[in-house]
């Protein structure tokens, strides 16, 4: 014990949240003195600095940070999309809208990830890092849009920020670029077994075709609306999905939790089952919303086979939302089922009420009023969900549920549905062809289990 | 949802394989296990143990003190275990593949052989 400088190791700790070293704090540096000691070194290493410093500032990107940037960005998306209606847009608005809610809402879908660990935490920690100087270098294009916009109008040359806004937009892409092509590596990795070199092909083609298209999108209430309920749902959305558990691994538990498996390996059936109907719908719509009107004697023109394929499409994600409930793994209780069920049947319900809306197209008039009573249904659901579902006490949760619920209804609703109805035969097809993953509940975890031999 | 388990992970499990373990002799024995492949830093390890322990694998099992510093001992879960069964057989799947891969490339080049010859 004799030589080793405890208060350097000791010091590490700085790095990390107050929680997390009250939990972990005393193992951790008796575990990096032991280690020392074995190895005759006096204070840490650079590299043991380092990964302090990484680990450590990942550490803070936890549950409670998820929530909180959740939070924050709606109550952010909610502010700036009430001056926005209310007011003339000025500054801070479009800092609101272009800057804090994207990045707010970043933060937070990078720390669930992270919790969930669908990211480690090197990658947490530059994706985070990249992100936030994407967004920052976005809102700062936004500003010189703004003040460029104003030196065009009063026949002024571009001089000052207002000239800067092409490396700015551009800086801002390559770095988001980066951000998402980092992020989706990291997932892939973590969720699929696809080969280091599609990967990163998948990766950095989808970084540098969203993040351009992120990057000239944000700017308005309903991007804003759209990051911050997103994070949300993705904050309250269940971590664990019902899957096949491996034949290896029934052989090591014996015979008790048969029926379990039993009612798992229904709800996979049913829940495989819905998704080929909605695959098989989706599919009809889709090839008739692009070529109906070749051969449809009811669709004389292509405008009138879109809106007939978006009809059969929102038709086709009703039994793609049963194979989503099916396999989301259920609570044995009444009132589970009824969080678990309801916000579903409310969703089924607008996207009857789009379709319906649909038919009457292309006369917009007539469209409207099933339009909106689609992103109301659809905003009921998404408030039922979050304060049903999110991680926070009752009055806060229905707080943030009704805010993102009215997000959605008010700005996006409308948008939304028709342009994820073409989504909705993939979505069935990943359902459907779902490979069997390492995500499973065998026996209901215990704190008391003893240690199980690896055959 | 994650399927694949990282290497540092499968180590870990795999110590945890083995029975009740702190912290040290987990950081140990998947140095010597992975024949020196994985060298995990203290850091390292506590963050994926934090991770394992969120996620169901591993839970902690009591502390206690030697030589007036804390060790915390983990166990596998059923979870953990099931998750590093299905990782083995998922591996063993991907050996099996390779090796008759590798068999039959053997035997292409002495035909080619013979037929050029």
């Amino acid at each position: 014990m004799t030589g080793v400088d405890e208060r350097s190791f000791e010091r590490l700790l700085r790095w990390y949240p107050r929680g997390w070293r009250r939990r972990h704090g005393a193992v951790l540096v008796a575990t990096l003195l032991e280690e020392a000691e074995a190895r005759g070194r006096r204070t840490p290493t650079a590299a043991d600095v380092r990964s302090a410093a990484v680990h450590g500032m990942a550490a803070h990107l936890g549950r409670r940070f998820a929530l909180v940037t959740s939070v924050l960005s709606v109550g952010a998306a909610v502010t700036a999309g009430a001056l926005f209606v209310s007011t003339t847009p000025g500054l801070l608005v479009l800092v609101l809208l272009s800057g804090v809610v994207p990045t707010l809402a970043t933060w937070s879908v990078v720390a669930t990830s992270r919790v969930r660990g669908l990211v480690g935490d090197v990658r947490a920690i530059a994706v985070t890092a990249l992100a936030t100087a994407s967004w920052s270098l976005g809102v700062m294009a936004s500003v010189a849009w703004a003040l460029g916009f104003d030196d065009a109008e009063a026949g002024r040359p571009l001089q000052g920020l207002a000239a800067a806004f092409l490396p700015l937009f551009g800086g801002g892409v390559v770095l988001g670029a980066a951000a998402i092509a980092i992020a989706v590596e990291a997932v892939l990795r973590r969720t699929t077994r696809v080969s280091a070199a599609t990967r990163c092909a998948l990766a950095v083609s989808l970084g540098l075709s969203a993040a351009p298209l992120i990057g000239l999108s944000s700017v308005g209430p309903a991007a804003a609306a759209l990051f911050a309920s997103g994070a949300v749902v993705f904050g309250v959305l269940p971590a664990r999905l019902a899957v096949r558990a491996p034949r290896g691994a029934e052989s090591l538990r014996g015979s008790a939790p048969a029926v379990p498996l039993v009612a798992a390996r229904r709800r996979r059936v049913a829940s495989r089952a819905a998704a080929w109907v909605a695959a098989a719908g989706g599919t009809t719509g889709l090839a008739y919303a692009f070529f109906g009107s070749a051969w449809s004697p009811a669709a004389p023109d292509g405008t009138i086979a879109m809106a007939h394929g978006i009809t059969v499409l929102l038709v086709s994600a009703i039994p793609l939302l049963a194979a989503i409930g099916a396999t989301i793994e259920p609570r044995p209780t009444f009132r589970s089922a009824i969080h678990r069920w309801g916000p579903l049947a409310l969703v089924a319900l607008s996207l009857c009420s789009v379709a319906a809306a649909y038919v009457a197209a292309p006369d917009s008039a007539a469209m409207q009023p099933g339009l909106q009573a689609g992103a109301i249904l659809a905003g009921a659901a998404l408030a039922w969900a979050i304060s049903a579902h999110a991680r926070l006490p009752r009055a806060a949760a229905v707080i943030v549920g009704v805010a993102s619920g009215a997000l959605y209804a008010s700005f996006i609703g409308v948008m939304v549905a028709p342009l994820l109805a073409f989504g909705v035969p993939a979505a069935a097809l990943f359902l459907a062809l779902r490979p069997s993953g390492r995500r499973f509940r065998v026996l209901p975890r215990s704190r008391a289990s003893a240690p199980v031999p690896v055959r | 949802m994650p399927v694949s388990l990282t290497p540092p992970t499968f180590w870990i499990l795999t110590a945890l394989a083995g029975g009740r373990r702190h912290g040290y002799e987990i950081l140990r024995e998947t140095a010597e296990a992975s024949a020196g492949r994985v060298a995990l830093k203290v850091t390292t390890l506590y963050s994926a143990l934090d991770r394992l322990d969120r996620e169901g694998l591993i839970t902690p099992d009591g502390e206690e003190i030697v030589n007036g510093r804390a060790r915390r001992y983990y166990v596998l879960t059923d979870e953990g275990s099931a998750a590093l069964t299905a990782e083995i057989d998922a591996l063993e799947t991907q050996a099996r593949v390779a090796r008759a891969k590798l068999a039959a490339s053997r035997s292409v080049p002495s035909t080619g052989r013979a037929v050029l010859s």
